[in-house]
């Protein structure tokens, strides 16, 4: 599937949001991503899933270096240049930028509907100063390659469909050539029926530029559809970590075993009823916490959890799981087979 | 039919149209929908129109006097007479009577002098923008019977060619003072936007301080200050002065709220996620996605300004005589009497009012359109 | 098992400025007593037309009802909705009394000028004048309580805006329950919640539905929560309904190539991992009109002039599966 090069090196990655509510208010912080770590090989998809608020697109955006992150580190490697985000100059963030793209979610605020779609698709080349015909050339060229025509260029976002929008934001992303894309929420604006065409096509890319995706979502189906590694997020930190066949098989963290009870079930007609349901809410992100921060939801709860710090541990065959009970109790994970296509 | 495609090969032309319409084509389309909008904006045109070539339109400049005419009634203008039959128009001369009853003077048509109306015909000389020099006037009489469209005033003056002059000021101080507000507005509410925190609740505060000043007072203890030697123009930019430093505050709100809008619009952190620069980013996705909303903005915020010239200059606080606009010809008619006996000296107040309204109409129909993707 | 609610031939049109909208075009349907109807169609496939024509909340002009008839409780009362004033006593008494209905948007559904706990006491009060001031409190709390309001009296006195998402959805229920309605309608009630706390959602809206003896229509454009949450289920595309059935059949037999095709390009969690076949093209504009069948333009099954000229007519078999589609002719 893939090799065994990392391409991505995320450390202890924190991103904190100030909030001040008014003029003389003390500040408080939110912590949207708080000591996040994991590495993405090249060539492979890496799955963030993991409930509204809980901190994804703040990692997806620190990634592309929209935020400022607060502390942490991101390593940069495909082979021919290494480059560290957090001390990059002027020149190696421009490399970083060209080498990783990000696709946003709404295919109706991510274009500007005052540009047409040629303009829309040339400003990462024109931003990075690419000569003329270099840049009607590629243009030309993805525009195919994300399955939309030359006629469609002079066209104005106003025109198109969700589905068609999302192509010309795919096309944006994919025209500097990066080599790590990150989806976030890449397909869940579309309509169901659009849906698959675009998951194909980014797997269609994949095959045929080997290009490595984080792909964010909080729909386990796609999730499992897509990705060959799975990253469960809650509340700004990791909770579980491994390939897709254990975590979904034989989850290690009860998050992740009440996410996949969640998930609606096409077939769970006769079972109705039957669940075991994560009871409350996501916990406040300004609170500064110890222990497990999925304390106040967990039916597996102990006093301890609460004082021991949390902390990734490996179960086995590189899965890892905050939970520290997580050999204590069973956990049911999806019963079915997930063999790949 | 048995392909599976697409069928989008064949493209009518009016989905040509659409397809490739740009922002601003999309707006005129809406904004030729709004039929009281767009017949306003005509209306509009014209009066600044009729601004722009005052001098050539008028009979008369704004301080001729006719001394023996003060007070005249609007001139009748004919173009039949019962002898003569159709004809070119005409006016006939007026005699001066006293009513025996209210001793006061009359003006009646005296049937024995006709005077056609001559166009194209030489009258004072004027300079057209300050460089033409021409005597050319659109039309005119001789020198003897003037033609008093809209009546005279106290001294004798035409009341028609000064409201026309008057539109000269009244209708530029609108426009020079929103694009001083527009800058200033712009510049703060752009980087209270674009900046946010400390730098953004300072400027805010700012705002509301400013708004929350009673303006009327505050126009007119600016005003009051300003030395009576001074000479008109220089009246007329520090009255432009002080009508915009109190009005930029709610430009530059609207500035502010849409560049925090536009800040956060997925397209603008795709620019960022490119590497775009700020200028970059500032130029071409930020200022297009709310330059349409400003336009909207100042439009609605222009009749303010007119009205706050003309209540400034009919309180005697701005523009001072002998030049010319709306508010210091009204100040003719602060006096009951003067509204009774000389009714046409409230003509300037109908141009106001018809000014701000058609303003109004055109900002309503350029807010419907202002914005197509929604 | 007794009909409940009727719908017939039903015909609604938006009058644009650009054109008009056939949001909905002969839609047939009927919900029986203690049953769960799953509504199941895209962005745009009329779904919330439907419903809102069936409350008499669609917003006259610039939509109009062109056809057809909206009957609640045929065999007994038969009232026919479509022709009571929208405004008038009986309708009112139908909207809270017999039929209430639950938004995608709890947050637009409340004031925020008042406590959550008032705006359910006022429902409650509006429709029952009889109750005293202590018997609607406790009729209230006892409400919050069973749709999982933690210390309801505590939380009476809260605005909607210290609510999260949830939690406003679960006091929307409370407030749409206040006058055991016989018909419950949910517009897409969890689409903008977490998995999480949509399993809490579905999983009370089970509940409450069969403690009250309510018929429910759910509404998703979540093929998933529709196969779990419905006893039959109404497949609908560009407003018409083109499937219609028990939830297993309609499930695991489709007829219509639209439902094949969807099911064919949905992910699932609960089988193996297939390659997607998506649908190809995309949703046709609102004002395409179709003289055929509105697929058409997308359907892989199609069978030519005909389906391209000629209205498809509803087929029903044996089982109650009803299809529209001229392979099942
Ligand atoms: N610019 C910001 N300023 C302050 N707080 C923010 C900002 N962006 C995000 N947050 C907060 O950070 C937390 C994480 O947000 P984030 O958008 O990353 O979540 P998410 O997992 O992507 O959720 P969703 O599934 O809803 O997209 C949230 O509590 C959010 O309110
Ligand atoms: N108030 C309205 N004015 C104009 N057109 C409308 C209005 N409400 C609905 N429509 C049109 O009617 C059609 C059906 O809309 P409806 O809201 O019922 O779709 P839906 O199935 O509920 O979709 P969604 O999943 O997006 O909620 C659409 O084409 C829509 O454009
Ligand atoms: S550490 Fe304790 S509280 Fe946290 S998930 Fe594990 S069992 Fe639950
Ligand atoms: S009627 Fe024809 S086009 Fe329509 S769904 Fe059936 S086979 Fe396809
Ligand atoms: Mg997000
Ligand atoms: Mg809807």
């Amino acid at each position: 599937m893939h090799d065994e090069k990392v391409i991505l090196q995320v450390n202890d990655l924190k991103k904190y949001f100030s909030l001040r509510t008014g003029f003389f208010s003390e500040t408080r912080y939110i912590r949207a991503v708080d000591g996040v770590s994991f590495e993405l090989y090249k060539g492979e998809t890496l799955g963030i899933i993991g409930e509204s608020g809980c901190g994804k697109s703040t990692l997806g955006r620190s990634l592309v270096n929209l935020y400022n992150i607060t502390s942490g580190s991101v390593l940069y490697n495909d082979g021919d240049q290494k480059i560290n985000l957090i001390n990059a100059n002027d020149r190696e963030k421009k490399n970083y930028t060209k080498s990783v793209q990000i696709i946003f979610q709404d295919p109706f605020s991510s274009l500007n509907p005052r540009i047409n779609v040629f303009e829309t698709v040339a400003e990462p080349l024109i931003i990075h100063r690419y000569p003329k015909e270099e840049i009607e050339q590629k243009v030309s060229e993805v525009i195919a390659q994300v399955g939309l025509r030359d006629e469609h260029l002079r066209r104005y976002p106003h025109s198109f469909s969700g589905g068609q929008r999302q192509r010309i934001g795919i096309a944006r992303s994919l025209i500097i050539s990066p080599k790590v894309i990150i989806c976030d929420e890449a397909v869940s604006a579309l309509d169901v029926s659009v849906q698959a065409q675009i998951i194909n096509l980014l797997k269609e890319l994949q095959a045929r530029y080997h290009y490595s995706y984080i792909f964010i979502s909080h729909d386990m189906s796609v999730i499992r559809h897509i990705c060959d590694r799975i990253a469960v997020m809650y509340a700004g930190r990791i909770v579980e970590f491994g390939t897709k066949e254990e975590v979904l098989n034989s989850p290690k963290h009860p998050y992740t075993e009440a996410l996949l009870d969640a998930v609606p079930k096409i077939s769970n007609r006769k079972s109705k009823g039957k669940r075991k349901i994560l009871s409350g809410e996501p916990p406040d992100l300004s609170r500064e916490r110890i222990g497990c921060n999925m304390f106040e939801r967990c039916g597996y709860r102990i006093d301890a959890c609460q004082a021991t710090p949390m902390k990734l541990s490996d179960v086995g065959s590189h899965h890892l799981t905050a939970c520290m009970r997580t050999k204590e109790i069973q956990l049911n994970g999806l019963s079915i087979e997930a063999k790949q296509p | 039919m048995g392909s599976f495609s697409n069928s989008s090969s064949v493209i009518n032309e009016e989905d040509k149209n659409f397809y490739y319409a740009t922002q601003w084509s999309l707006i005129r389309s809406r904004f030729r929908q709004h039929r009281l909008a767009s017949i306003s904006l005509i209306f509009l045109g014209l009066l600044y129109l009729f601004a722009i070539f005052s001098d050539f339109l008028v009979p008369y400049s704004s301080t001729q006097r006719f001394s023996k005419y003060n007070f005249s009634a609007p001139t009748s203008i004919y173009i039949y007479d019962s002898e003569a039959g159709f004809s070119s128009p005409f006016v006939y001369g007026q005699k001066k009577i006293l009513d025996k009853k209210t001793f006061s003077w009359k003006y009646e048509p005296d049937l024995t002098k006709k005077v056609y109306i001559q166009f194209f015909t030489e009258g004072e000389e004027y300079s057209l923008f300050g460089i033409f020099k021409s005597n050319i006037h659109l039309f005119g009489i001789d020198e003897e019977t003037p033609v008093f469209l809209f009546g005279s005033d106290r001294l004798g003056r035409d009341v028609f060619s000064r409201t026309i002059h008057g539109s000269q000021i009244s209708l530029s101080i609108g426009l020079v003072g929103v694009s001083l507000s527009f800058l200033i507005g712009i510049l703060l509410g752009g980087v209270s936007g674009y900046y946010g925190g400390y730098i953004d609740d300072l400027i805010q505060r700012f705002i509301d301080f400013m708004i929350s000043l009673p303006t009327i007072p505050l126009w007119m203890a600016f005003s009051a200050v300003l030395p009576r030697d001074w000479s008109s123009l220089k009246t007329y930019f520090a009255i432009t002065i002080i009508l915009s430093i109190i009005s930029w505050g709610p430009l530059a709100r609207v500035t502010r709220g849409k560049i925090l809008a536009l800040r956060e619009e997925d397209y603008t952190l795709a620019a960022r996620a490119a590497g775009a620069s700020t200028p970059r980013i500032i130029v071409k996705h930020l200022l297009p996605g709310f330059s349409s909303h400003l336009i909207v903005s100042i439009t609605l915020s222009i009749p303010g300004m007119i009205l706050a010239e003309t209540a400034l200059s009919f309180l005697g606080l701005g523009i001072q005589p002998p030049a010319v606009s709306w508010g210091t010809l009204l100040q003719d008619s602060q006096d009951l009497m003067a509204i009774t006996n000389q009714p046409w000296l409230l003509i300037p107040a109908i141009f106001v009012i018809g000014t701000v309204l058609l303003f109004n109409f055109v900002g309503d129909g350029l807010r419907d359109a202002a914005d197509p993707y929604s | 098992m007794q009909r409940i609610l009727e719908v017939k031939d039903l015909s609604i049109n938006f009058y644009l400025r650009e054109g008009v909208v056939h949001a909905l075009t002969d839609v047939n349907f009927e919900v029986f007593e203690n049953e769960t109807l799953g509504v199941i169609g895209e962005s745009g496939s009329g779904k919330s037309v439907t419903v809102q024509s069936i409350l008499g909340i669609l917003s006259q002009p610039p939509a109009k009802i062109v056809s057809g008839s909206i009957r609640f409780e045929p065999e007994s009362r038969n009232l026919e909705l479509n022709l009571l004033p929208t405004y008038g006593d009986t309708y009112r008494n139908v909207r809270w009394n017999d039929i209430s209905m639950i938004f995608q948007e709890p947050m637009s559904s409340f004031s925020p000028l008042h406590s959550i706990g008032d705006q359910i006491s006022e429902a409650l009060t509006l429709h029952r004048p009889e109750l005293s001031e202590t018997d609607v409190l406790s009729v209230c709390l006892g409400l919050l309580e069973k749709v999982g309001i933690p210390s309801p009296a505590m939380f009476f006195k809260r605005y909607p805006h210290e609510f999260s998402g949830g939690m406003r959805q679960r006091a929307m229920i409370a407030m749409a329950l206040v006058c055991n309605p016989k018909i419950l309608i949910a517009d897409e009630p969890t689409t903008a919640l977490d998995v999480t706390i949509e399993a809490q959602i579905l999983e009370l809206l089970e509940s409450i539905k069969s403690e009250f003896n309510m018929s429910m229509i759910y509404i998703s454009h979540d093929l998933a929560v529709i196969g779990e949450i419905s006893d039959r289920i109404l497949v609908m595309y560009l407003g018409r309904v083109v499937e219609s059935g028990v939830a297993d059949e309609v499930i695991d037999n489709p007829l219509h190539p639209y439902t094949r095709a969807l099911l064919k390009s949905i992910p699932k969690i609960d089988q193996p991992i297939e390659s997607l076949d998506p649908i190809e093209g995309s949703i046709p504009s609102p004002f395409e009109v179709h003289t055929g069948c509105p697929f058409y333009s997308r359907c892989t099954e199609r069978l030519g002039e005909i389906c391209l000229r000629q209205k498809p007519a509803h087929k029903t078999y044996n089982n109650g599966h009803k299809v529209s589609c001229h392979l099942h002719a």
